[in-house]
């Protein structure tokens, strides 16, 4: 087990690709905080690793200080960071020219400035340690336009990669390492718009080069090496995992 | 809802066991890493390189980890050479594309024929060896082919522009076949490492590398070639199973001053 008595906090864990993430880390050793406004799962993963959840709104960041502080001092260290947390509201999430300011700030809060709020907590519980890894969720949608776009959705998650770069090359001499995973198409709560729409499902696959939707799975397998020493000499970099739709022209 | 970990029958997808590896140039630096670190995972390697002494003594190697492995010498530029010891060594899950050399040269200095000689060891290397294993890949339905470039292939050093040129051309070459190859489930990726510690870095001179770290590279130091071939075994296992087309670049936060 490549994090065997590692601690990692992951956001949005509460469902999808956090939980996946924070299941995968457990089951390979790592002892986790799980953060997310939703209400607690149950169970929790079951280990090797120590499981616990912490329900709070990460646009808080006086709880996420408390929660990440609290789970630093009771393991002694932290080594790892995801952030996962975030939201695509199909509904009230459109176009610059049209969205509802609130809205707009909303989706910025909880995607970008939880991310802050995170690495706020994060960077001195790591260096303290002599370093430590972290995962940034951004998505391929930030790399392209939309004709029916979620602009803040795509704006927040696009400032989610220079945030990550920035941590990169400012904490590179403590040790600490951050990079992105860019999903494309994968099947979770977030695109449960297309849960039992078999035909919409076959649309969207038939898109994918390699013919399938992605599965948590695959974003947990990426995210899990760029957290892990495999990936030591990697830091700033983006990793796009969408079965080859970005590899199209 | 998908299974949770704990409740799956966990096999590592890391595993590359029954599976044979053709890694181009491992008879030394970080081709015999790549190789070695594969081998661990459970590959049979086809060790290929120009060198017959370097690629039996990378089998060497591997079988005294208790891996399997077998030497195919032979220039990533002659076709039929490459074709027949495909042939011999039958279905090749994986491809390592590596085999490739640096001249430290001006562009003053480069005449038509090192520059044909850059290209055709990188580009037509890389497409020779992916051309012979396609096929078996076919057969088997599915495969993974890695084509090293360098992060010369993005972000330009002021010296040897033809293998800048070369590097880039695998990139472009790397995104066409992920796209050419994904209906039968053949992923290719390209790895782009920064600065390594190899034999052919550290006959540069330590007083080079003390340079090239401290104002370079974030890390403040050179990858150890282990730390790269541990992202070659990533793309070529199934954790990458959602990944293809991509450029991956252990470079030690290079890539973020470099620009």
């Amino acid at each position: 087990m490549s994090f065997e008595a590692r601690a990692a906090v992951v956001t949005g864990a509460g469902g999808g690709m956090g939980w996946t993430i924070a299941a995968e880390l457990c089951a390979q050793g790592a002892n986790v905080l799980m953060v997310d406004i939703k209400e607690r799962p149950d169970p929790l993963p079951m280990g090797p690793g120590h499981a616990e959840y912490a329900r709070i709104d990460l646009t808080d960041a006086q709880a996420v200080a408390a929660a990440i502080g609290g789970f630093h001092e009771s393991w002694g260290r932290l080594d790892h960071l995801v952030n996962a947390a975030g939201v695509l509201w199909f509904d009230r999430d459109r176009s610059a020219v049209e969205i509802d300011l609130d809205v707009w700030d909303e989706v910025m809060a909880i995607n970008l400035k939880s991310a802050v709020h995170t690495v706020r907590a994060a960077v001195p519980a790591m260096k303290a340690t002599g370093g430590g890894s972290m995962v940034h969720v951004s998505t391929i949608q930030c790399l392209r336009g939309d004709t029916r776009p979620q602009d803040a959705y795509q704006a927040s998650k696009a400032a989610l990669v220079a945030l990550s770069k920035s941590i990169a090359i400012q904490f590179a001499g403590d040790g600490i390492r951050s990079n992105v995973i860019y999903p494309g198409p994968t099947m979770t709560p977030m695109q449960a718009r297309w849960e039992g729409e078999e035909a919409t499902q076959a649309q969207v696959a038939a898109s994918v080069p390699l013919g399938r939707i992605g599965r948590p799975e695959d974003q947990s397998a990426a995210c899990l090496f760029l957290l892990s020493d495999s990936a030591s000499f990697i830091t700033g970099t983006e990793l796009i995992v969408d079965g080859g739709v970005s590899a199209l022209p | 809802m998908t299974k949770e970990p704990h409740e799956r029958e966990r096999t590592s997808p890391r595993s590359l066991a029954g599976r044979t590896a053709l890694v181009t140039g491992a008879g030394a630096g970080l081709g015999r890493a790549y190789a070695l670190a594969l081998a661990r995972c459970g590959a049979a390697i086809l060790v290929n390189d120009i060198s017959e002494t370097g690629a039996a003594e990378t089998v060497q190697l591997i079988e005294s980890i208790g891996g399997l492995a077998s030497a195919a010498v032979f220039d990533v530029r002659d076709g039929a050479a490459i074709e027949a010891a495909v042939a011999a060594a039958g279905p090749i899950a994986i491809l390592i594309n590596n085999a490739g050399i640096d001249e430290g040269k001006k562009t003053e200095e480069i005449d038509e024929a090192s520059f044909d000689r850059m290209f055709d060891i990188h580009l037509l290397g890389c497409f020779l060896c992916g051309k012979a294993v396609i096929p078996g890949m076919k057969a088997l339905g599915g495969g993974a082919i890695v084509n090293i470039s360098s992060i010369n292939g993005m972000i330009a050093d002021d010296t040897d522009p033809h293998y800048n040129a070369a590097k880039a051309g695998i990139i472009g070459l790397t995104k066409a076949w992920a796209k050419e190859l994904a209906p039968w489930n053949i992923r290719v990726n390209c790895l782009a490492p920064g600065h390594v510690r190899t034999p052919a870095t550290t006959l540069r001179g330590s007083e080079r590398m003390r340079m090239v770290s401290e104002t370079r590279i974030p890390f403040g130091r050179y990858a150890e070639p282990e730390e790269i071939a541990e992202a070659a075994v990533f793309l070529a296992s199934d954790e990458s199973a959602f990944i293809t087309g991509q450029v991956l670049s252990p470079n030690g936060g290079e890539a973020i001053v470099g620009i």
